[in-house]
C-alpha cells in the first residue's frame, strides 16, 4: 500500500479511529497497530510477511538467551546467529545474485566460462531497512546498551510499525521500544499533534507528488533513458531535477512517516535537514538520511576504529562502500559510497569549511561546490550500469546546447529549488502560521489538497527507496 | 486521545464529501453521469463482478442487454442461434459500446437493423465495454464464444491498447531491482499483458470508488491531462508498441479461431488522422492525453495509420477481412465527439459502412451455406 494511494487514505483514518478507541488499553492498542502494520505490509506481497515474522522472532530469543547469560562466548554466539540469519537473508535476496554475476565476470576475464546459477526472487519491500533495525536492537544488547524487550508483541510492533517500516527513518530500539512502555493515558495537546501530524504528512505528500514525481514524469526520466537524444544543457538540468527528485520523494515519505506516527502519538526521529544547504560533504551526511548515517557510524565505523589509530581513510571507504552497496547491488552504487567515501577523506584533509557566520559569498561559495559534488554522486546513483554512465558522460561531452524541456517544467524545478533553499524560519512562519487558522479552513484546505493531488499525480510512481 | 482531537480529519471528509455532491449536481445538470445519482452507479463500484452488466440491468429493457444473462449492449437473442441466422459478435470498447447514445442509436445495433434491411438474417452481439481493449478481448471472448458461438467476430480498437501498452513500454522511471511492488508478472519477465486488468473492477474498490468520482475525473481533466502535454513525449509510435499490439492480436486470433468463428478486422477511424495535418483541438487533446500519458498528439495520430497498416498486412498473411471504416468516417468531424468518440451522425455512418462491408461477406457465406444444403 503506497502512502499516495487511495487505500492509505481510508486505511490511515481506520487505524487511527482505532488507536483513538483502544487509547489507555496498551495491550489492545499494540495488538491493532501490529495487525495493521502485517496487513499495510501484505498489501504489497503478503508471502514476504513471513521474513519479517521470522525476523522478528529470531532476533526476540536471541535477545531474551543473549540477557540470561553473562558468558562472553555465548553472547558472542548468540549475536553471531542474528548477524548470519538477517544478512544472511538480505544477502540471497538482495546480493546473491550481483554476487554471481560478479564472480561469473571475472572468471570471463581469464577465459572461464562458468555457468552460475542465480535466483529469480522478488527483492522483499523494506528488507534493507527492518533489517538494520533488528541487527541494531541485537548490537545494542551485547553492548549492554539495551535491556532486551520480552514481550513478543511489543518486539514484533517496533519491527513491524507501519509508517516507517518500507523507508525508513530506521528507528533504533532505544528510540522506540520505551515508546511502548511509557504510552501517556493522554497526550498533551493532541489536537495541535494531530495539526501537526496532518501537517506533516501533507508537506510529505506534496512534496512526493508535486516535485518528485511531476520532476521525474515531466523530464528527469526521459532524459535518461536516452541521454543521447538531448544536449548537454538538458542532461545538466536532468541531473539537477534528478537531486530533487530523490530528495522530494525520500524526505516526502520521512515527512509522510513522521506525521502518520505523530497522528497514532509515536515519535519517530528525523530523517533530513535540507541537505543541500551543507557546506561540505561531513555536514551533508549529517543532513541526508540521518537515521542511516548515523546508523553506519555508530554500527560500522566506530566499531571500525573510527577516527582512531590512523585508520581513519580505510574504515570511512569500508563504511561508505558498504553504505553504497545497501542502497543496492549494483556497481554503480559501490561507486556511489567509494566516492562519498573519497570525497569524505578529501573533506577531512582539507579540515577547512565555513562557519554559519561566514561571509554570504564564503557560505555560497561552498554550499555550492558541495552541492556540485554530491551531484556527481547522484549520476552515479541514477545510471542503470556503467554503460549508461558512459552515455551520459559522452552525450554530456558534446557541450551542446538548446533544450527540448518545456519552460514550464525549468520552473518546476527551480521552484522545488527555491523551496529547499528557502530559509527554515521563513518556511517554518509559513507552517506555524497555518497551523492557527481554524480547523474548518484548514479542513477546507486539505480537501482541496487531496484532489488538487489527484490531478498533479500524472505518473503513479512508487517511492524510490522502496527498491532498497 | 480523543475522537473529539481529531476534529479536522472529519472537516477533510466533510468537505470533500461536500465538493463531490456539488460537482456531482452539476454533472447531472450537465447531463454526465453520476456516482451518486445514478443509480446502481455507486453500489457498481463496490461489485467484484468483472463484467459489463451494471448492477440495476437485470432484466431486459425494451428488448435490450445487458441483463444477467445477457452481457451485451445489444438486442437481446436466445443463447443458440436459429438456423440459417448469422451471428456476428463485435469485441469493441466504449467506441461501440457507447452509453452517451441510446442504444438503439449506436452502431452495433445499427448494423443489426441495416443488414436486416438488406435481407441478412443476422444477429448482432455487442461485447464491447468501456475501457475494454484487445487485451481484454481476448479474455472476453475465451469467456463468451463457447456460449454464444457466433460466425464473425468484429474486433474494432486502438485507443485503450495503447494506453495499456504505453505505461509498460515506454516507462522510463529510474532502475533499480524489481522488488515486491512490481506485480509477478513485470518482474519476472513474462509477457506484460499477463497484468492488465481485464476491468478496472480487478483493482481495490477504494482506487476504483475514488477514480469514480466526479472530483478526481475533474482533477484528472482540468490538470493532469494539461501537464501531460509539458512532458517529452515519444513524437512516433515506437516499434515496441506495435509488436505489443501485433501479439495482442495474434492472441485474439487465436481464441477466435478455436472457436470456430471467422475473425474480421476493423480499421480504427478518429476525428482528425494525421493525413489531414494541422492540431487536434484542445478539449481533444486534453481528453487524449487524461489517458494516454506517453505518446505525443503527433505519435497517437500517426499511430492509427500505422495501426491501420498492421491490420490490413495482418489481414492478407492470415487471409482474414479487413474493413476499411476510416475510408467513410475518419476526418468527418461532424462525426464525432471527441478524437474516437461517434456522435448519432457518425454511429449511423459506421453502422451502413460496415454494412457495405460486410455485405459480400455475408453473401459469400450465405452463397457457401446453400452450396453446403444442396
Amino acid at each position: 500500500m503506497n502512502f499516495n494511494s487511495a487505500e492509505f487514505l481510508l486505511f490511515l483514518p481506520a487505524v487511527l479511529l482505532l488507536n483513538t478507541l483502544l487509547f489507555g488499553r496498551t495491550r489492545g492498542r499494540h495488538l491493532m497497530l501490529l495487525v495493521a502494520s502485517y496487513a499495510f505490509y501484505m498489501a504489497w506481497n503478503w508471502k514476504y510477511a513471513g521474513l519479517i515474522a521470522g525476523s522478528t522472532l529470531i532476533d526476540y530469543f536471541v535477545g531474551l538467551r543473549m540477557a540470561a547469560t553473562d558468558d562472553p562466548r555465548r553472547r558472542k554466539l548468540l549475536l553471531i546467529v542474528s548477524l548470519c540469519v538477517n544478512l544472511g537473508v538480505l544477502a540471497l535476496f538482495k546480493y546473491f545474485n550481483f554476487f554471481v554475476d560478479g564472480t561469473a565476470s571475472v572468471f570471463e576475464l581469464i577465459g572461464v566460462d562458468l555457468a552460475l546459477p542465480t535466483h529469480s526472487l522478488l527483492l522483499p519491500v523494506g528488507i534493507s531497512f527492518y533489517t538494520f533495525q533488528t541487527l541494531s536492537y541485537t548490537i545494542d544488547l551485547y553492548w549492554r546498551r539495551l535491556e532486551p524487550e520480552r514481550d513478543l508483541g511489543k518486539f514484533a510492533l517496533f519491527v513491524s510499525f507501519f509508517p516507517q517500516l518500507v523507508a525508513g527513518p530506521i528507528v533504533r530500539a532505544s528510540d522506540f521500544l520505551p515508546q511502548l512502555h511509557h504510552a501517556p493515558e493522554s497526550i498533551d495537546g493532541s489536537r495541535q499533534r494531530v495539526r501537526a501530524g496532518m501537517a506533516r504528512i501533507f508537506r510529505g505528500l506534496f512534496k512526493k507528488i508535486v516535485f518528485a514525481d511531476l520532476i521525474a514524469a515531466l523530464f528527469v526520466d526521459k532524459v535518461f533513458a536516452n541521454p543521447s537524444d538531448y544536449s548537454t544543457l538538458d542532461l545538466l538540468l536532468a541531473l539537477y531535477g534528478y537531486a530533487f527528485q530523490i530528495y522530494n520523494d525520500f524526505s516526502g515519505y520521512s515527512d509522510i512517516a513522521i506525521g502518520a506516527a505523530m497522528l497514532l502519538g509515536f515519535h519517530i526521529p528525523e530523517n533530513f535537514n535540507r541537505p543541500y544547504l551543507s557546506r561540505n560533504v561531513r555536514e551533508f551526511w549529517t543532513r541526508w538520511h540521518i537515521s542511516l548515517s548515523s546508523w553506519l557510524k555508530d554500527y560500522l565505523y566506530i566499531p571500525l576504529g573510527g577516527n582512531r589509530g590512523g585508520r581513519t581513510a580505510r574504515n570511512l571507504m569500508i563504511t561508505m562502500g558498504l553504505g553504497g552497496l545497501w542502497h543496492g547491488a549494483g556497481l554503480n552504487f559501490v561507486l556511489w559510497g567509494v566516492y562519498h567515501g573519497l570525497l569524505l577523506i578529501a573533506s577531512r584533509a582539507a579540515d577547512r569549511h565555513a562557519s554559519p557566520d561566514a561571509p554570504a559569498g564564503v557560505l555560497f561559495r561552498d554550499r555550492f561546490l558541495t552541492f556540485h559534488l554530491v551531484l556527481g554522486g547522484w549520476l552515479l546513483f541514477r545510471v542503470r550500469d556503467m554503460d549508461h554512465l558512459a552515455e551520459y558522460a559522452t552525450a554530456f561531452a558534446t557541450f551542446s546546447g538548446g533544450t527540448a524541456l518545456h519552460p514550464a517544467a525549468i520552473g518546476l524545478l527551480a521552484l522545488a529549488a527555491l523551496v529547499h533553499f528557502t530559509p527554515r524560519g521563513a518556511a517554518d512562519g509559513l507552517w506555524k502560521g497555518w497551523s492557527k487558522l481554524p480547523e474548518v479552513i484548514q479542513g477546507a484546505g486539505y480537501a482541496a489538497a487531496i484532489v488538487l493531488l489527484c490531478g498533479l499525480s500524472v505518473d503513479a510512481a512508487v517511492f524510490i527507496y522502496f527498491q532498497f | 486521545m480523543r475522537l473529539r482531537h481529531f476534529t479536522l480529519l472529519l472537516w477533510i471528509a466533510l468537505f470533500l464529501v461536500l465538493g463531490e455532491v456539488a460537482l456531482e449536481l452539476r454533472a447531472k445538470g450537465k447531463g454526465y453521469g453520476a456516482l451518486l445519482f445514478d443509480r446502481g452507479a455507486l453500489a457498481g463500484v463496490f461489485s467484484d463482478e468483472a463484467t459489463n452488466v451494471s448492477a440495476e440491468a437485470t432484466t431486459a429493457v425494451d428488448g435490450f442487454g445487458p441483463t444477467a444473462d445477457f452481457p451485451f449492449r445489444s438486442r437481446v437473442v436466445d443463447e443458440v442461434a436459429p438456423a440459417g441466422t448469422t451471428r456476428i459478435m463485435i469485441a469493441s470498447a466504449s467506441y461501440a459500446e457507447d452509453r452517451k447514445q441510446p442504444v438503439t442509436a449506436i452502431f452495433p445495433v445499427l448494423l443489426e437493423d441495416e443488414l436486416r434491411a438488406r435481407g441478412f438474417e443476422v444477429q448482432v452481439l455487442n461485447a464491447s465495454s468501456n475501457a475494454y481493449s484487445l487485451g481484454t478481448a481476448a479474455r472476453v471472448l475465451t469467456e463468451e464464444l463457447p456460449r454464444w458461438e457466433p460466425d464473425l467476430v468484429l474486433v474494432y480498437h486502438y485507443s485503450n491498447d495503447l494506453d495499456e501498452i504505453a505505461p509498460r513500454v515506454l516507462s522510463v522511471a529510474g532502475g533499480g531491482a524489481p522488488n515486491a511492488t512490481a506485480g509477478d508478472a513485470e518482474a519476472s519477465g513474462d509477457d506484460a499483458d499477463e497484468g492488465t486488468p481485464r476491468t478496472e473492477r480487478e483493482r481495490p474498490w477504494p482506487s476504483r470508488l475514488m477514480e469514480a468520482t466526479t472530483a478526481y475525473a475533474q482533477a484528472k481533466n482540468q490538470i493532469k491531462a494539461r501537464l501531460v502535454g509539458l512532458r517529452l513525449l515519444e513524437p512516433t509510435l515506437p516499434p515496441e508498441v506495435l509488436a505489443a499490439l501485433r501479439e495482442r492480436l495474434d492472441a485474439v486470433r487465436a481464441v477466435t479461431e478455436s472457436s470456430g468463428a471467422e475473425l474480421v478486422l476493423v480499421q480504427f477511424a478518429c476525428s482528425h488522422p494525421a493525413s489531414q495535418g494541422g492540431s487536434l483541438p484542445a478539449p481533444y487533446r486534453n481528453n487524449l492525453f487524461r489517458y494516454n500519458s506517453y505518446l505525443s498528439e503527433r505519435a497517437w495520430r500517426e499511430g492509427v495509420g500505422d495501426w491501420n497498416t498492421l491490420l490490413a498486412g495482418y489481414g492478407a498473411t492470415h487471409d482474414l477481412a479487413v474493413l476499411d471504416l476510416p475510408r467513410d468516417l475518419a476526418g468527418r468531424h461532424e462525426c464525432f465527439r471527441d478524437f474516437c468518440h461517434l456522435k448519432e451522425l457518425g454511429h449511423q455512418v459506421a453502422a451502413r459502412s460496415l454494412a457495405d462491408a460486410l455485405e459480400p461477406l455475408l453473401a459469400e457465406r450465405a452463397g457457401e451455406g446453400e452450396e453446403g444444403d444442396e
